[in-house]
């Protein structure tokens, strides 16, 4: 029978061509110095190590750190605490909100740095209202956190509908007859909604890691230099430039390197939430 | 729900219950608020003049006014608009459509075939999503520069059109349409292609539609990918320009205020979207929490 083949070959053809076979060359050009049209030579770990020595490399392993780390508490946290209001009886607009939270999710990235710069500007929003002269633009200690905020912004509506549907998941009558029988809200959280919880929290964390990450737009476009596409300065620039740079600077190899360690940090961490959350499940 | 609101109204702490409700509503109209309010700065802004965006960037604008629009679609930044949004719709409508009809095939195989291989393959495709596109992006350039590819629509309208979340959403929505309806359509003489194609695409309408208004989205506000591969402002889409647009030749002078009605052009058919098809959107991009 042929028809199946034809039908998902399309789709494999494209995968193939664009992912599959892409992904396996870069493996090897990662043990080669090669600048796209003279000869590669094998140079082993070396791109590797470079990197990992490299201080502008470090830098901005740090500084995506630091974009995954800092927005953890207030966007994920933040989000959880909002589904959980709305899931109680506290609050009966449910509807209302999801969307109005949601909202900043769909303002592309491009738009949503450049309408923050207008906001974090010396003459901007922030500083108008509040009346005060912060340089969350310019200062180089507050580049990273003003990221945060417009990170913070655009993803908590992600997160608020991904945790609301997953208390879709806890049944009434189980928090019902919890509370009848003398259950504090806080006891309800712990031994009912939270174990219940326990997935889709797993779920918004390996995706938080994944998209901290791969963070490109937002930091270039917020710190970047007024006006162009020249993007974050070292001390706010994330991982992703390092990809993209060695490309811009022709070193392949380098960029490909680059690419891998981002890998292998997005599996080590998602592998250590997947056990922390099964060593929990335990207790 | 009714039920137990009327108990909990008779019993004692019956003040200390609406308190917590009043403080629970308060906050979750401070955060819809904080969530909104960019989206009235960038609207307030366009509408401001330069002079008074510098000296009122946070309030309503006291003398609204249309021209930086005329500005944004006029003279060479309006030539750089007018051209950047034209690369965009032309990237972006047949990457959508490529991308659903690709991950409607395929779904439709792996939902409604037996074959060999299958599970395998399945497997290995959901598998590789773990793999971020970004490990290819230096092989790809490398690619697409031996093919001659870059600054180029097409290698903007091919590669990631094979969407592995968008087949399984498809094959999980297809694995419901029962089979006496594809038997009786072949009874009547249509063949494998015809099944699908006026059957089973129909039938599937509600999430192919999800697919496609998540495609579009992410597509259309994409930056990494064209930033590497395309270069030439003549086939830059909207978001790679977008920055730069009203930049003065020195580099020194950025009016905001057209930046700004510029973000409003970009966003605009996206939040159409979003109001048309919210529940697509917000259930779409959380999909794979919900499906586990």
């Amino acid at each position: 029978m042929v028809a199946p083949y034809l039908f998902i070959a399309p789709f494999l053809v494209s995968f193939l061509a664009f992912f599959v076979l892409p992904s396996g060359y870069s493996v090897v050009l990662s043990f080669f110095r090669y600048n796209g049209y003279t000869v590669a030579h094998w140079v082993g770990l070396n791109n590797y190590r470079a990197l990992l020595e490299s201080p502008d490399f470090r830098q901005a392993a740090l500084n995506t750190t630091f974009y995954w780390l800092l927005p953890l508490l207030p966007m994920l946290g933040g989000a959880f605490a909002l589904a959980l209001a709305v899931r109680s009886r506290l609050s009966r607009g449910g509807r209302f909100y999801k969307p109005l939270i949601f909202i900043p999710q769909v303002m592309a990235p491009v738009a949503a740095a450049l309408v923050w710069r207008v906001i974090l500007s010396n003459a901007g929003v922030l500083n108008t209202v509040f009346g005060r002269h912060g340089g969350w633009l310019t200062a180089p200690a507050a580049l990273k956190w003003g990221v945060v905020m417009l990170l913070v912004w655009r993803g908590l509506g992600w997160y608020f509908v991904v945790f609301l549907a997953g208390l879709t998941g806890v049944p009434d009558d189980l928090l019902e007859a919890a509370s009848v029988d003398g259950a504090s809200a806080f006891r309800r959280l712990r031994h009912i909604i939270l174990p219940l919880m326990r997935p889709t929290i797993l779920f918004a964390l390996v995706i938080d890691t994944i998209a901290s990450l791969q963070l490109f737009t937002e930091p270039n476009l917020l710190v970047g230099g007024a006006g162009t596409t020249a993007g974050a300065p070292p001390s706010a620039a994330p991982l992703m430039n390092q990809v993209v740079t060695n490309i811009t600077g022709g070193q392949f190899g380098l960029a490909a390197a680059a690419g891998w360690l981002m890998f292998l940090a997005i599996g080590i961490f998602s592998i250590v939430q997947f056990r922390l959350f099964r060593e929990e499940a335990r207790t | 729900m009714t039920a137990p609101a009327g108990r909990r109204a008779a019993a004692p702490g019956h003040g200390r219950w609406i308190g917590a409700k009043g403080a629970v509503n308060a906050l979750l109209v401070g955060v819809a608020a904080l969530a909104v309010y960019p989206y009235l700065v960038m609207l307030f802004g366009g509408l401001k003049s330069s002079a008074e965006l510098t000296t009122n960037p946070a309030g309503i604008p006291a003398h609204p006014t249309l021209h930086n629009f005329g500005d944004l679609f006029s003279g060479d930044t309006g030539r750089v608009m007018w051209r950047s949004v034209l690369n965009s719709v032309i990237v972006t409508v047949p990457y959508t459509a490529l991308t659903v009809v690709l991950c409607g095939m395929a779904g439709y195989a792996f939902a409604k075939y037996r074959f060999r291989g299958r599970n395998l393959i399945f497997g290995l495709l959901i598998a590789s999503m773990l793999v971020p596109t970004e490990v290819n992006i230096p092989t790809l350039y490398l690619l697409f520069t031996k093919i001659h590819w870059l600054n180029t629509y097409q290698v903007q309208i091919f590669p990631g059109t094979a969407s592995v979340l968008g087949m399984f959403m498809a094959r999980q929505y297809m694995r419901d349409i029962p089979d006496e309806v594809l038997d009786a359509a072949r009874t009547d003489g249509a063949g494998h292609w015809r099944t699908f194609w006026r059957i089973t695409m129909p039938m599937s309408a509600p999430v192919l539609g999800a697919i496609a208004v998540l495609t579009f989205v992410t597509k259309w506000s994409d930056y990494l990918w064209p930033t590497v591969m395309v270069n030439s402002p003549e086939r830059q889409p909207i978001m790679v320009t977008l920055p730069a647009l009203s930049t003065s030749a020195s580099g020194f002078i950025v009016r905001y205020e057209i930046l700004l009605a510029g973000c409003l052009i970009v966003t605009l058919p996206l939040l159409l979207l979003f109001l048309r098809f919210q529940k697509t959107v917000m259930n779409g991009t959380t999909a794979g929490a919900v499906r586990g």
